[in-house]
């Protein structure tokens, strides 16, 4: 009886709870406010949007967990975007080629930041900003500053349908299950955790610390290369300016999520509930004939309060 | 327990500020202002944006039996018995884009009168941004409105227009329309190749067909400047073989960054005769040359007619400017569409150009009064 | 110095959660003299200086500073009556220069609300003269001068709010014997100034050279003070270690002569090396056997275990299993090899202060609880932790439960089964009862010599000389990063294992 009590008690003080009860709230009050928010080709469209970061959020989320940060995942969206939509119709590749050659691009991405932050113990909020620069400058020298058309049967990824749902949004899930069932109920996924609650500690538990740190820097850039393909098949196009701004809503999804910026908390699915409040707040400004300066405004102090509360719920703790 | 009782406070403040927002016309909603949560600063201003179309709608209703605006084309009465939504969409980070909001309050006032009977939605996106605009299509067809127009910044909206098109909702571009063909029943805006190539004539008259030109460029993405950039270019080439274009640079609609790229030019080339700006923010090219006191050596030759623009040209430092009509860009389109759904049937299709006009410090004071 | 009072401490006691630290504690400070404090570790110094700098107030008793009697909510208000204390861990900051630390927070402004660069100089330099560092720039900046010269600003810092009582906390564990002998001949000058000091030290050589008084200190309570002149160390450390304590553990048995000729050597560790905290340590271990590691706080025992187990570079040194050597780059080496560590310190290197109890227990030998695709199986894992925790006894309402929600004494258990579940043959343990009470530490010890009963090899690192000669079946004593004695249970006695600690 006691346990049973206890699970409740688990459950509801979690703050993935209570983000979900804002989620609740809010869809209900949209409901309410619009009569279009229901309609299914709205919702698809809300989910579609939500799907462009909320793939990548399973990445960051890992990586925040483990006490890091990754400021590049935009600029390798557009990169990836750009480099496939370049490899199709410049190189004229097959699309099995294109995916592989993508996908290893945002490998080697992901393996370069790593590296930098593990090996040479390089502060990453710099290391991935200076990164992603650099990859921001390499898609401008790629494309030259013009938009690069995107026709190739990849694009299904992006805009295709099966039955009514769009495969982008059956992808999004996919990649938030299997994250989740990673984080939460594999070995890898305990030292995660382990790592982003006491460097020291796991590393005298015998964790191979710096590895770990490595490879979710290098799955957060191969979920970021898979979105660049993903957004570019949407658009049958992509140019430079894609993917810019995206690291913000991702880290805010994450941080609304239940992740904390201090490391070793929080969970993958989390991002997602983040992500649908960042996603039907977005969908919010336009139902509702909102000016989007409005939309700046407002998201920014989502963020900051999703912020401060995880600020406040860590003093708590180390009071 | 003190922060999820903060965070469902913050759930509840937000969706009562949103339900506050989407209902009904009364902008007094009996919205507790008196909140504890530390958001309460976001919902009075919702309040306000929403308020402040009510208004407008307001004013208009009193100016109904009021002189129709200057439209080119006329828009019918409608006797369908039915109400029209239509979206328009439009960018909103330089002054270019006041005038062409304008025109699509304008066309929004006067179709929202009783023989009209049409509601028009402006929606502004800050800046060029393809994948926004994009989605922001995808929700006006969500949210059944009957036609949208739209400026065309990239070629990631063409999927969406077809969408659109396809879905029943007829689709007008203005301003820039996409490299890429769409669906869209017609383009409402400047010959933009033409219209180069009358920038190009008109530097080459002032500067005796020879010398040295530099070009300040919007975006390299943007169809409308590359059009204009392409008949500069070309028309130079072609005509004008003593003319040679030292170097094109990319000022993303900036002044500031047209300022600086200017005195980059006149550096680089101390014998430069011109510049010409294919886009948005020439008055920063003004300005770099006003300073250097270089006017009457460079010429500067631009594209539309803002208050700034307008200014210098009657200080001579712009030497002539060729205009699109941005309030017919903005209205134009919306009656096109209006009438379309009115009479079932299309007036124009393809390119409806607008008309163009070369403004110079000989004709400005007549052409823009005090 | 004359026989004026300065200070007066009187009937301190001082109580925390299942400890008393300090029980009534009687003690008079002369003005101008140097009083040494000695004592064994956790005999209630530090917890005494805390009190008298306004760290926290005692639980009784009082303090009368000056004739007058005191009650401080605040280290400020110690500050402003001339009580400063100079900490191990120094405070200055490394990017500002000499000037700007000395007067931090408290710089010289002009008129027009800037900083009065010239005063700020000035009055720097005077201290600095003070303290012997005359001939250094006051512009300096700190990271380019050296530790002693560090020290040396501390105190001058110490000396510029006026202190007239200056408290040093094991000042020269970090300095060579060249600065030590400076930072005395500070002390000698400000002594002659009038300025009364504290000295706590371990260096009870030193303490003979510099004081002028000795106050020692054991289990919390006052002892006696001795009038250095008329002293020796001997004297000094008889005083430090008697014990009329009666209930001390002990074990069953203890290793001989004999069984340590006859039983094998399961590891040994040649020439190890640690920059600058371990010089080539050679050492055995041998099958079953408790062996202590021991010594002063900077002695290099704790860097020694963490080189052995590959959690630290290494300049050089060989580990040796069953005669093989094995090469150890990282803790996973030492693991598979069949090492654990108990680390010290466990909220800092022990725990994973988010997780729970489960989570905490089976992290290492989680990897043996997986199935296919890495996937943790729950059943496996709350049954092992179950069938641990219940065979130590820990005291946790549930597996759930989270960590910091227990007792030290069962988290450093929890440490414990961690590394039991992974079945090792050498088991290292760094102050294994490092702030837990009298009940918890026996049962640990229980569990400790019960391992080495069923065959384990296991070695604890020590401070606590009770502990050592209680627990353990041989001792290593260590001085400055070097093995300075040995001796094996029978031959156990506190004085000896005391002067091979003061390195002699």
């Amino acid at each position: 009886m006691k346990d049973r009590v206890g699970k409740l008690k688990a459950v509801t003080g979690r703050t993935e709870f209570s983000v979900f009860l804002g989620l609740l709230l809010l869809t209900v009050a949209m409901s309410i406010a619009s009569p279009f928010f229901l309609k299914t080709s709205n919702i698809f469209n809300v989910l579609s949007q939500i799907s462009r970061y909320g793939i990548i959020s399973v990445g960051m989320a890992l990586v925040i967990i483990t006490g890091g940060i990754d400021l590049s995942v935009g600029y390798v969206v557009g990169l990836c975007a750009c480099v496939a939509a370049w490899l199709t119709s410049q190189a004229h590749l097959p699309w099995p080629a294109v995916l592989l050659l993508v996908l290893l691009l945002g490998t080697v991405i992901g393996t370069v930041n790593g590296l930098l932050v593990t090996k040479m113990k390089l502060v990453p909020f710099i290391v991935t900003l200076a990164t992603g620069k650099i990859l921001s400058g390499c898609t401008l020298l790629l494309t030259k500053g013009m938009p690069i058309s995107f026709e190739s049967s990849l694009a299904w990824l992006g805009s295709g349908y099966i039955g009514p749902i769009p495969v982008c949004v059956i992808i999004m899930f996919l990649v938030i299950i299997g994250g989740s069932v990673f984080a939460q109920c594999t070995l890898t996924g305990r030292n995660i955790y382990a790592v982003g609650n006491n460097e020291r500690t796991a590393e005298l538990s015998g964790i191979k610390v710096k590895k770990l740190k490595c490879s979710v820097y290098i799955i957060t850039s191969l979920l970021s290369a898979l979105c660049g393909i993903i957004v570019a098949g949407n658009l049958y196009s992509s140019d430079a300016s894609l993917g810019i701004g995206y690291e913000t809503d991702i880290i805010a999804a994450v941080v609304i999520g239940g992740v904390s910026m201090s490391g070793g908390e929080g969970t993958v699915w989390g991002s997602l509930i983040g992500a649908a409040i960042m996603g039907i707040l977005k969908n919010a400004f336009v139902l509702l004939n909102i000016s989007s300066y409005w939309q700046s405004v407002v998201i920014g102090i989502v963020i900051i309060v999703a912020v401060a509360l995880d600020v406040l719920r860590v003093n708590k703790k180390e009071k | 327990m003190k922060k999820r009782l903060l965070n469902v406070i913050l759930a509840a403040v937000l969706a009562f500020g949103l339900v506050g927002c989407g209902s009904g016309s009364s902008p007094a909603a009996a919205e507790p202002s008196k909140d504890t949560a530390e958001e309460s600063t976001e919902e009075p201003s919702e309040e306000a944006a929403d308020v402040s179309t009510q208004e407008e709608a307001a004013d208009t209703d009193a100016g109904e039996t009021a002189d129709a605006p200057k439209f080119n084309y006329e828009p019918k009465k409608n006797d369908t018995g039915n109400e029209f939504r239509i979206a328009a969409l439009t960018v909103q980070n330089n002054p270019f884009w006041v005038d062409v909001t304008k025109g699509i309050e304008a066309a929004q006032a006067f179709l929202a009168g009783g023989d009209y009977n049409t509601t028009v939605d402006l929606i502004t996106v800050d800046d060029f941004d393809g994948q926004v605009f994009a989605e922001t299509i995808d929700t006006c067809i969500v949210k059944g409105y009957d036609a949208i127009t739209t400026v065309g910044v990239s070629d990631a909206i063409v999927p969406a227009i077809n969408k659109a098109t396809q879905a029943g909702i007829p689709v007008y571009v203005f301003n820039s329309d996409t490299e890429k063909e769409s669906d869209r029943v017609a383009f409402v805006g400047q010959d933009l190749y033409a219209a180069g190539g009358v920038a190009a004539d008109t530097a080459a008259a002032l500067i005796g067909e020879k010398g040295k030109v530099g070009i300040i460029t919007g975006l390299y993405s943007v169809n409308a400047h590359e059009l204009r950039r392409h008949g500069i270019e070309d028309t130079i080439n072609e005509k004008y073989p003593d003319i040679e274009i030292v170097g094109t640079t990319e000022n993303h609609d900036s002044a500031d960054e047209a300022y600086t790229q200017t005195k980059d030019f006149i550096t680089g080339n101390p014998d430069l005769s011109a510049i010409l700006v294919t886009a948005g923010g020439p008055h920063g090219a003004a300005k770099a040359i006003e300073e250097l006191g270089v006017q009457d050596q460079v010429k500067l030759v631009c594209f539309d007619t803002t208050t700034e623009i307008v200014s210098y040209v009657k200080k001579g430092i712009i030497n002539g400017t060729v205009s699109q009509d941005p309030f017919g860009q903005g209205a134009d389109p919306i009656i096109l569409a209006y009438n379309q759904l009115v009479t079932g049937e299309t007036e124009v299709t393809g390119n409806a150009f607008t008309k163009m006009d070369v403004i110079t410090p000989d004709n400005v004071n007549e052409l823009f009064p005090e | 110095m004359g026989d004026s009072v300065i200070c007066e401490l009187q009937n301190i006691t001082k109580r925390f959660p299942g400890v008393v630290a300090l029980d009534q504690v009687n003690l008079s400070i002369k003005k101008g003299e140097i009083l040494a404090i000695v004592g064994e570790n956790g005999a209630g110094k530090s917890t005494l200086m805390n009190i008298l700098s306004g760290v926290f107030p005692p639980s009784e008793g009082r303090i009368l500073y000056e004739g007058q009697e005191r009650r401080f909510s605040h280290t400020r208000e110690a500050q402003e009556l001339g009580i400063a204390m100079i900490h191990q861990e120094l405070s200055l900051s490394n990017a500002l220069s000499i000037a700007e630390n000395i007067f931090q927070g408290r710089l010289p402004k002009k008129a027009t609300g800037l900083i009065d660069k010239k005063k700020l100089f000035q009055d720097s330099q005077k201290l600095l003269e003070q303290v012997g560092l005359g001939g250094v720039d006051v512009k300096t900046l700190v990271r380019d001068i050296n530790a002693s010269q560090q020290q040396q600003v501390e105190i001058a810092k110490a000396l510029s709010l006026h202190a007239k009582l200056l408290i040093l906390d094991e000042p020269t564990s970090a300095l060579t014997p060249a600065e030590a002998n400076v930072l005395h001949g500070v002390m000698g000058k400000l002594r002659e100034e009038g300025i009364t000091m504290l000295y706590i030290s371990h260096k009870l050589d030193e303490i003979m050279k510099i004081s002028d008084r000795i106050a020692v200190f054991r289990d919390g309570r006052y002892i006696e003070t001795l009038i250095t002149k008329d002293t020796t160390v001997e004297r000094m450390i008889s005083l430090m270690v008697g014990r009329e304590n009666s209930a001390a553990y002990t074990r069953a048995r203890y290793m001989s002569e004999e069984d340590y000729n006859s039983r094998p050597v399961v590891m040994e560790v040649k020439n190890m090396t640690v920059h600058k905290k371990v010089q080539d340590v050679s050492f055995k271990l041998y099958q079953g056997e408790i062996l202590g590691i021991t010594g002063l706080v900077g002695a290099g025992r704790t860097e020694l275990l963490q080189a052995v187990f590959g959690a630290d570079k290494r300049e050089h040194g060989e580990v040796y299993i069953e005669g093989k050597e094995i090469k150890i780059k990282h803790p996973s080496d030492a693991i598979k090899s069949g090492m654990g560590l108990v680390p010290e310190g466990r909220k800092a290197q022990g725990l994973f202060l988010e997780m729970n109890v489960r989570e905490n227990m089976s992290i290492v030998n989680l990897k043996d609880q997986i199935s296919g695709f890495r996937l943790i199986r729950r059943q496996e894992e709350r049954k092992k932790v179950t069938e641990f925790n219940n065979r130590l006894r820990v005291k946790t309402p549930s597996l759930e439960q989270k960590i910091v929600n227990l007792s030290g004494g069962n988290q450093q258990k929890v440490i414990i089964a961690r590394w039991l579940m992974n079945n090792p043959k050498f088991l290292f343990l760094d102050e294994p009862t490092q702030g837990i009470d009298i009940g918890a530490k026996t049962e640990i010890y229980d569990i400790i010599h019960e391992l080495s009963e069923n065959g384990m090899s296991v070695i604890v690192v020590s401070s606590e000389m009770q502990e050592i000669m209680s627990l353990c079946d041989r001792v290593i004593v260590m001085y400055e990063g070097k093995v300075s004695g040995e001796l094996i249970h029978s031959d156990f006695e506190e004085e000896k294992l005391m002067t091979f600690m003061s390195g002699k």
